[in-house]
C-alpha cells in the first residue's frame, strides 16, 4: 500500500462521515466532492500505475511508463462528478427559493408535511 | 456493429432534438423508429448466433471497448425500445418542450449502450451518465417534491458510485484489467484471493444503490413516484433493470450468490410490505418495483444460467405490466388530479375506460394471474430455482404482491347507475396506442417466450396446476387484505432521509462483504 492509497481511503472514510453527520446540504455537496476527490486519489495511486515516464511512444511503451489506463478511468470520473455536482448545487439553490434553508430534515419534514396534507385531501374524498 | 450503432443513433439524435425545436418529437419518432429496426437486426442474429462480440477500433481488450450482445441483453433492448415508443406515444399529444426528447434520447442511449457493455469503466461512465438524466427527468416540471426526490438520489446514487469506483480500483490493481471477460479468466486462473470478495462487494453495493434494493435503493420511492409519469413507467419499467442486468453481469464473475439471495428476500418482503400499507397508488407502484426486483435477484442466486435468463425473463415480464400500470394511472390522474385510490375510486365513473382497463391488465399480470406475463415469469422462475427456500419466498412475495394490489378492486367494480349522468373522460389515441401495445405485450409475453428462451421445457400438467396454485394465491391475498384493511399500520418513514440511506448502504456493503465470506 501506497501513502496516497492510505490516504485516500482516510479521506473516503471521513467523506461518508460526513455524509451521515452533517445536516446541511451544501456541506453535503462538499462531502460528495471528498468521496469522487478520494476515489480519483486511490485510482491515481494505485501500485500498478505508478511509473517514472509520461505513457507517450512511438514503438513499444518503456516498462517505466505510468499506465495510462487508470488516468483516463479518473478523467471520466472528474467530468461526470463536476456534472453531478453542478445539477446538485443547481437542485439546492431551487429548494432554498422555495423553503429558505438548507437543513436536510427540515427540507424532509417540510416536504412530507405537504404530501401527508395531499393525502389526508385523498382520505376526505 | 450494429450494438454500437443503436446508442450512437440515440445520442446523435438527441443533439438534433435540442436544436429542432417544435418538430423534436417527430425527430424522437424518427429516431426511434431507426433504432427499434437495429434492435430488431441484432436480436435475429443474436438468436440465430447466441452472441455478437465487437471490439471498437480493433484494439486489443485490455484497453478497446468489447461489446457483447447475448440473450439478457437483446431482451432487455427489446423492452427499452418497447417502453422508449410507448412513452412518445403517451406524450405525443402532451407536446413537451424540446429538451424532454433531449434527455430521454440521451437516457435511452445510455441504458441501450449499457446492455451491451463488457468492462467496468464503460459501465461505470453509462450508469452514471444514464442516473445523470434521470435525476433531470425525475425534476423535469421543477416541482419542489420532485426536486427533493432527485436530489435524494442523486447524493445516495454518487456515493454509491464512490463505491463501485473504488472496487473498480481494487480489481485493476489486481487483475490488471477491466474488461469483464478477462477479469473472469483471471479470477478462475487466481483461485480465490481474498480482493475478489472485496471487489466483488464494493461492485455489487455500488450498483445496488441504483437497481431498486429496499435497503440500498431508498432513493427509489420517492424519485419514482414524484417524477411525470410516462418518465416513472420507463425509469420502473427498464432503467432500473438495467443496474439489475449489470448485478447480473457481476454474479457470473464474482462469488456473489448468497449476498444477492438475501438481498432478494429482504427487498422483495419489505417492498411488499410498505406497498401494502400506501393509499397512493404511484407510490404504491414505486415500492412494488422494490418487491419485484426481489423476484428477479431470488432467481438471479440461483446462478446457473437458466437462472439468468429466468431473472431476465422476469425483468421484462415486469417492465410491461409495471409500465402499463404506471400509465394507466398516469392518465386516470390526468383526468382526477391525484393518483390517492380514494380519490380514485370516488371518481370512478368519470375515469376513461382505457385507464380502468390498463389498470385491470396490470394488476392481473402483476399478481400472476394466468396467462398474462408475470404469470409465466414465476413459472421460468419456478423452473430453474428448486431450493425450499427460494420457493418459500416466491410463495410469500406472490401472497403480497396480491394483497397489496386487491386495494385497487373497488376500481374495477360494475357501473353504478345513479352517476350515469357524470361525463366519462376519454383517452387520446396516442395515450390508447401505448396503453394497447403494453396490454398485448403482457398477454403474450407467455407465447413468445419460447422463441428467445431456447431449451426451455414446461409440461401441461404442472401449468395447470400451477395456474391453480396462482388463482389461490390471488384469493388469498384478497382475504388477508380484508383482514389488514381494518388494521391499518404506519411504517416508519425515517428511514428514507439521506442521511440514514448512506449509513444503510456502508453496512450493506459491509453485511455482503461478510456474508460471502471476505472475513474469513
Amino acid at each position: 500500500m501506497t501513502a496516497g492509497v492510505v490516504t485516500a481511503v482516510l479521506l473516503f472514510a471521513i467523506a461518508a462521515l460526513a455524509l451521515i453527520v452533517r445536516r446541511d446540504l451544501v456541506f453535503k455537496l462538499v462531502a460528495l466532492g471528498l468521496v469522487n476527490g478520494s476515489t480519483v486519489l486511490l485510482l491515481v495511486s494505485l501500485p500498478r500505475g505508478i511509473g517514472s515516464r509520461p505513457p507517450i511512444a512511438a514503438g513499444a511503451i518503456p516498462p517505466t511508463a505510468a499506465d495510462p489506463f487508470p488516468q483516463a478511468y479518473v478523467l471520466a470520473a472528474i467530468v461526470i462528478n463536476f456534472a453531478v455536482l453542478a445539477l446538485a448545487l443547481v437542485f439546492v439553490m431551487m429548494l432554498v427559493e422555495r423553503y429558505h434553508t438548507t437543513d436536510a430534515r427540515r427540507l424532509e419534514a417540510l416536504i412530507r408535511e405537504e404530501r401527508e396534507a395531499a393525502d389526508a385531501e385523498g382520505e376526505d374524498a | 456493429m450494429i450494438a454500437a450503432l443503436i446508442p450512437l443513433l440515440h445520442l446523435l439524435t438527441s443533439a438534433l432534438c435540442g436544436v429542432s425545436g417544435r418538430m423534436a418529437r417527430w425527430v424522437a419518432a424518427a429516431s426511434w423508429a431507426g433504432s427499434a429496426g437495429l434492435i430488431g437486426l441484432l436480436a435475429t442474429k443474436v438468436v440465430a448466433a447466441g452472441e455478437v462480440r465487437y471490439t471498437l477500433g480493433g484494439w486489443p481488450n485490455r484497453w478497446g471497448i468489447e461489446l457483447v450482445a447475448d440473450e439478457p441483453a437483446i431482451a432487455l433492448l427489446a423492452l427499452l425500445g418497447l417502453l422508449h415508443g410507448c412513452v412518445y406515444a403517451f406524450e405525443w399529444a402532451g407536446r413537451r418542450e424540446a429538451s424532454f426528447y433531449v434527455l430521454l434520447q440521451v437516457l435511452v442511449g445510455a441504458a441501450a449502450a449499457l446492455t451491451v457493455s463488457h468492462d467496468l469503466f464503460n459501465i461505470y461512465v453509462l450508469l452514471e451518465l444514464m442516473t445523470l438524466t434521470s435525476y433531470l427527468l425525475v425534476g423535469f416540471e421543477r416541482r419542489p417534491a420532485q426536486l427533493w426526490a432527485s436530489l435524494k438520489y442523486l447524493l445516495l446514487a454518487s456515493f454509491g458510485m464512490g463505491l463501485f469506483l473504488v472496487g473498480g480500483a481494487v480489481v485493476y490493481e489486481h487483475a490488471g484489467t477491466m474488461n469483464l471477460g478477462e477479469l473472469a479468466a483471471v479470477i478462475r486462473a487466481a483461485g480465490d484471493p481474498p480482493w475478489v470478495r472485496l471487489a466483488g462487494a464494493l461492485l455489487l453495493t455500488g450498483v445496488g444503490v441504483k437497481s431498486g434494493i429496499f435497503v440500498l435503493s431508498l432513493w427509489l420511492p420517492t424519485a419514482h413516484a414524484s417524477a411525470p409519469l410516462a418518465i416513472s413507467a420507463l425509469l420502473s419499467g427498464v432503467v432500473v433493470k438495467m443496474s439489475v442486468l449489470e448485478i447480473l453481469r457481476l454474479a457470473a464473475i464474482f462469488p456473489l450468490a448468497p449476498a444477492i439471495w438475501v438481498l432478494g428476500a429482504i427487498t422483495g418482503v419489505l417492498g411488499a410490505v410498505y406497498a401494502l400499507f400506501e393509499r397512493d397508488i404511484k407510490r404504491m407502484l414505486a415500492y412494488h418495483t422494490l418487491s419485484q426486483i426481489g423476484y428477479a435477484l431470488l432467481a438471479l442466486a440461483g446462478g446457473s444460467p437458466a437462472a439468468a435468463i429466468a431473472a431476465v425473463a422476469y425483468l421484462v415480464a415486469h417492465g410491461l405490466f409495471k409500465a402499463l400500470l404506471f400509465l394507466g394511472t398516469g392518465l386516470a390522474a390526468r383526468h382526477v388530479g391525484s393518483a390517492h385510490i380514494g380519490r380514485l375510486v370516488a371518481a370512478r365513473d368519470a375515469l376513461p375506460r382505457t385507464a380502468v382497463l390498463a389498470l385491470f391488465v396490470g394488476t392481473l399480470g402483476i399478481i400472476g394471474w394466468p396467462p398474462l406475463d408475470g404469470f409465466w415469469a414465476k413459472e421460468l422462475i419456478g423452473a430453474c430455482c428448486d431450493s425450499m427456500a427460494t420457493r418459500v419466498m416466491l410463495t410469500v412475495l406472490a401472497l403480497g404482491t396480491a394483497a397489496s394490489f386487491a386495494k385497487l378492486l373497488p376500481l374495477f367494480g360494475v357501473h353504478r347507475r345513479e352517476s350515469d349522468e357524470c361525463e366519462r373522460g376519454t383517452a387520446n389515441r396516442g395515450e390508447m396506442v401505448a396503453i394497447g401495445v403494453l396490454i398485448a405485450g403482457v398477454l403474450f409475453f407467455g407465447w413468445s417466450t419460447p422463441w428467445w428462451i431456447s431449451g426451455l421445457r414446461l409440461s401441461a400438467a404442472k401449468l395447470m396446476l400451477d395456474a391453480g396454485r396462482a388463482v389461490l394465491i390471488a384469493g388469498a391475498g384478497w382475504l388477508t387484505y380484508a383482514l389488514l384493511k381494518k388494521r391499518w399500520v404506519a411504517l416508519p418513514r425515517a428511514i428514507f432521509s439521506t442521511e440514514e440511506g448512506v449509513l444503510a448502504v456502508l453496512l450493506v456493503f459491509l453485511g455482503v462483504w461478510l456474508a460471502i465470506g471476505g472475513g474469513a
